[in-house]
């Protein structure tokens, strides 16, 4: 009999979307002896429908609100089942987690329960048709903000800084192997842990399907996406932005942002300035 | 508690394996029915550092027998291992001159 995938290759995620590929990675780190969850999202297209499912191991499908609460219910029955080596990942989009699932992910942290929750972040609402979220960039042209969005998105990060994480990380699907890396570390860890995964999307975002890896690289380079990672109090920055003047060339790769005037393409790259310059300097605070 | 906790598990012993609807098949859906274009390894220029099969959404790329080999039955013809591979080993081939070569 042939061995089991992970996450099995016939499904229906779009041609290039990188959550899959973040899937892939995540479970080729911890491996079958793991539980997953995904809230309704592009994610759970994997979990599937009917009696089809996507996951080669135990998945349950939640409610969009409440995805961490589910995480903290089946981490503590393994903890009485005295499974230690079973690991729980919440796999959940950008609106399941910066604004819908939000509090439960709050109360999830503060309860301290061991489950890993990684956050898919393509930038808006896509299993429903591309709605803005909290997390979509000024000036994106959505479904609901159709001639761009007015407001500066949420820095979930920022804020899940005042929690009690085991650890917290950002990650993008530009760089696979950093995200292994991280992934690998929150299973090492006795308590909630956040990882943030830069996933863009060829269908929402308006690019050509093989521009997935190099756009979420261009962010990575242009810091529109930082990589950092906190653990014991300390803030470490994975790697330096290269050059700010590149955002430009990061936000033109996509046609979300054909409606861009040139101001706030002036505030996205100030505001990725500042961002960094707020992290170096948290960076060499002692936090907890 | 651990009284509590007793009682409790013998309870979800005694329960039958399986609750309520489950998934009892794993997703196949020949997704190679969606591709225009194929990617294709000229295998002389590949070096086989792997970067290809990494970045691979579906994971269709494997190295097997020291080459690499990719599943056209399920790869959707996204082109990111044709973007992504260092060498430019991969040609991107319109399906419909695939078929005309008869392979
Ligand atoms: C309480 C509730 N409100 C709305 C919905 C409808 N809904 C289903 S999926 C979805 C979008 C989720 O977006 P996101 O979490 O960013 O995941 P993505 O699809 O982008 O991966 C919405 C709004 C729902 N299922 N439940
Ligand atoms: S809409 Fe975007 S995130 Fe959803 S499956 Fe398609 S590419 Fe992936
Ligand atoms: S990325 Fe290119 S060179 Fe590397 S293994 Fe794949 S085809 Fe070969
Ligand atoms: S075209 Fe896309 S799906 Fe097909 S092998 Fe290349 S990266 Fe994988
Ligand atoms: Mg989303």
């Amino acid at each position: 009999m042939p061995e089991l995938d992970l996450v099995s290759k016939g499904m229906t995620t779009c041609q290039g979307c990188a959550m899959e590929l973040i899937a892939r990675a995540a479970l080729e780190v911890l491996g079958p002896k793991t539980i997953t969850m995904t809230p309704p999202s592009c994610s759970a297209i994997i979990t599937g429908n009917g009696d089809e499912t996507g996951w080669g191991i135990p998945c349950v499908q939640t409610v969009l609100m409440s995805l961490p609460a589910f995480a903290s219910g089946v981490s503590e029955a393994l903890k009485i089942q005295g499974k230690n080596d079973v690991k729980v990942m919440g796999y959940a989009g950008d609106g399941g987690t910066f604004d819908i699932g939000f509090q439960a992910l709050s109360g999830a942290i503060e309860r301290g329960h061991k489950a890993i929750y990684i956050c898919c972040n393509n930038e808006a609402y896509m299993n429903t048709g591309g709605q803005r979220s909290s997390a979509t960039t000024i000036g994106a042209t959505t479904k609901t903000t159709p001639t761009g969005k007015k407001e500066v998105s949420k820095n979930i990060d920022f804020m899940l800084l005042h929690t009690p994480l085991a650890y917290q990380a950002t990650a993008s699907v530009g760089d696979i192997r950093d995200f292994k890396r991280k992934v690998a570390k929150a299973a090492e860890k006795d308590g909630p842990c956040f990882i943030h995964v830069m996933s863009p999307c060829p269908s929402g975002w308006k690019y050509p399907t093989d521009q997935t890896i190099a756009i979420a690289k261009k962010a990575i380079r242009s810091g529109m996406w930082l990589l950092w990672e906190r653990e014991n109090g300390k803030i470490t920055i994975n790697r330096k932005p290269a050059d700010f003047d590149a955002i430009p060339e990061y936000l033109h790769s996509q046609k979300r942002f054909s409606r861009l005037d040139d101001e706030t393409t002036e505030k996205i790259i100030a505001e990725a300035r500042t961002r960094y310059q707020t992290l170096l300097k948290l960076s060499e605070l002692e936090l907890n | 508690m651990q009284k509590l906790v007793q009682q409790r598990l013998k309870k979800l012993e005694a329960m039958p394996k399986l609750i309520g609807p489950v998934s009892v098949k794993v997703s196949d859906v020949p997704t190679g029915t969606w591709r225009y274009r194929r990617p294709v390894i000229r295998h002389g220029d590949c070096v086989k550092c792997g970067i290809c099969a990494e970045y691979c959404p579906c994971g269709v790329i494997e190295k097997t027998e020291g080459k690499m080999v990719i599943d056209y039955t399920y790869c959707k013809g996204c082109g990111i291992c044709t973007t992504e591979c260092p060498k430019k080993a991969i040609d991107f081939v319109l399906e419909s001159e695939c078929n005309k070569e008869g392979d």
